[in-house]
């Protein structure tokens, strides 16, 4: 094989991967955006229609936002999404996730706001590792996690407030801390989320 | 126009993928349990195929033969990526039902075995041809396939409930041993119809 | 320790590459209708897995996530799997020319034969750790040994049988493998 030869094969193979390679990040970033709707609609979207209870007419994913609420070790800030319900564009719900400890670790749940009203709309287990039949039956139970409907977004929700489920007082207490979270975030970037 | 279609048409029957011409085996058996897997991965298939083709045909004199299948492989590579991010933009459920089968299409023989035997070698036009023809005889493969596997399997169609909800399903064709037995007697079945067709001719 | 145990008999026989998973038909339809050629592909095929698994992994996670481009995956993984058969068959060649006649004509195969791919895929979505991914290779391509050379014996036989004209050939191979693959799907219990 001659010098020559080999020089045009190393061009051409370069080449052919260079073309390729800009198509390629061309794609993708044509697709990034809708390739993440996807998956967060296909993650979040059960518990959103889970939690948001008013009658609203768009889709709160498409009309999330992203808001800051802190920072991590190294200093990059922390960025979560929040879902905005609206009804002839006016909004009628916001939902995001807050996260607590329940009994078998960490806990997520999905809570929708009415923000004119100030007071919880409904909330949505979305990550969870609860013993199964005892921890979980908390979640399933409409009595317990439909109590956090109608309550006032201002005050705790430990104490006295909700009642927790008899016999999974861990899960109870990992959820209401949970949504005491969501709300906190919601009345301190209330401006921002709006 | 005729070389054209002769071209195209000999995907459909007489060399039929995977049945005549037994390449691309893997996904046949594998995304076959239900109809709607099997035409989505089908038509990832034509696309690559298509695009595989018609570069390799256009490009076919500017390629040293020695580099030759490596160059191949990043065409077919970036075609599946594409498909990938595509599928993955628009199809979620299917992407998510079809998982690792999709890059897979890389691997799948009957895509580098068409550029490296027909492509190669032929006009444009002819390849496209043929590639469409590959393609599009594959995924009638596949979705015949699978409606064997999913009507007799579990009494659906396409998600469509087929056969009265008293039928239970014969749950072995919808598990991996099944699509092999499926496979086989598929294939025993073409075996026996040409082989009448092959008696006909000779009887005239 | 109980776990990697576990993990080596589920991908040998439970999740059987070939029979359950449906990875490196064509190997296995090409080279199993003699004993000989499956033990030359085996050889090959386990040499080359597990070399390609760490390889792939190495690039996926030093290479491709510091760097944001897990969508160049594919083109990456395909591209290390047919470099890195070209360099076995070279450096085999050269070194250990008795172990190269043995495996030589089979590794060229190897580029094509999905089970390296989709092995390494597996890896990546499973999220192994190196050793993990290094033990399911070698797991796996023992799995796919097992099930060729017990197919292989099998033809071996039908060859000298009596076997119907229109299930002579691949129709008959199909269905002996479909029936072995419901004594692997056996196993299930035993990964659990």
């Amino acid at each position: 094989m001659s010098l020559k030869e080999f020089l045009r094969m190393v061009l051409i193979l370069t080449l052919v991967t260079g073309i390729w390679g800009g198509l390629l990040s061309l794609v993708k970033i044509a697709t990034q955006d809708q390739i993440e709707y996807q998956r967060i609609k296909n993650i979040k979207a059960p518990a959103l229609e889970k939690a948001i209870n008013v009658e609203y007419t768009n889709d709160p994913v498409k009309a999330r936002k992203k808001i800051k609420v802190g920072t991590d070790e190294s200093g990059n800030p922390i960025r979560r999404n929040v879902f905005i319900a609206k009804r002839k564009g006016r909004v009628v719900a916001v939902a995001l996730e807050g996260y607590g400890t329940g009994y078998g670790g960490r806990l997520g749940v999905m809570v929708a706001i009415r923000p004119e009203k100030r007071i919880v709309d409904g909330i949505a287990v979305t990550i969870y590792s609860e013993t199964p039949g005892v921890g979980t039956k908390a979640m399933k139970s409409e009595s317990f996690m439909g109590q956090f409907s109608g309550k006032r977004i201002s005050a705790n929700f430990g104490g006295n407030r909700i009642d927790a489920y008899s016999g999974a007082t861990y899960t109870s207490e990992g959820i209401m801390e949970a949504v005491e979270k969501a709300t906190q975030i919601f009345s301190q970037q209330r401006e921002k989320i709006l | 126009m005729s070389t054209m279609w002769q071209e195209f048409s000999k995907g459909l029957w007489k060399e039929v993928p995977p049945f005549r011409f037994v390449l691309g085996l893997c996904p046949t058996l594998a995304v076959t349990g239900k109809v709607s897997s099997a035409l989505g991965l089908g038509c990832g298939v034509i696309f690559v195929l298509m695009v595989s083709n018609t570069l390799i045909s256009i490009f076919k004199n500017q390629i040293p033969g020695k580099i030759r299948v490596p160059v191949f492989i990043v065409i077919i590579a970036s075609a599946v990526t594409i498909v990938e991010l595509m599928m993955e933009a628009y199809f979620y459920t299917l992407f998510e039902v079809l998982g690792i089968w999709i890059p897979l299409i890389v691997v799948n023989c009957l895509i580098l075995g068409r550029g490296e035997a027909f492509a190669r070698k032929n006009p444009v036009h002819l390849s496209v041809a043929d590639g469409l023809g590959m393609g599009v005889g594959f995924t009638i493969s596949l979705s015949v396939l699978a409606s064997f596997r999913e009507i007799i399997g579990s009494g659906t169609w396409f998600g469509l409930s087929l056969l009265p909800a008293s039928y239970i399903g014969f749950e072995l064709l919808q598990s991996p041993p099944g699509a092999f037995i499926c496979l086989g007697l598929l294939l025993a079945l073409i075996n026996l119809i040409s082989s009448k067709m092959e008696d006909k001719k000779q009887g005239c | 320790m109980g776990d990697y145990f576990l993990m080596m008999i589920s991908a040998i026989f439970a999740n059987n590459i070939l029979l359950i998973r449906f990875l490196g038909l064509c190997p296995y339809v090409g080279v199993s209708s003699n004993v000989n050629g499956s033990v030359g592909m085996s050889g090959a095929a386990l040499f080359v897995n597990v070399l390609a698994s760490a390889f792939t992994w190495l690039v996926y996670n030093y290479l491709l996530v510091p760097f944001q481009l897990e969508y160049l995956r594919t083109v990456a993984f395909i591209l290390v799997i047919a470099s890195l058969v070209q360099l076995v068959e070279i450096v085999l060649q050269k070194t250990a020319p008795a172990l190269y006649r043995a495996l030589g004509i089979y590794l060229p195969l190897i580029t094509t034969n999905c089970m390296i791919f989709g092995t390494a895929v597996l890896n990546i979505n499973q999220e192994n750790t190196f050793f993990e991914a290094v033990l399911f290779a070698f797991a796996t391509a023992v799995g796919f040994s097992l099930a060729l050379l017990i197919l292989a014996g099998l033809r071996e036989r039908f060859a000298i049988g009596k076997v119907p004209t229109m299930l002579n050939g691949f129709p008959i191979a199909l269905i002996s493998a479909g029936l072995m693959g419901l004594c692997f799907q056996g196993f299930i219990g035993l990964g659990q």
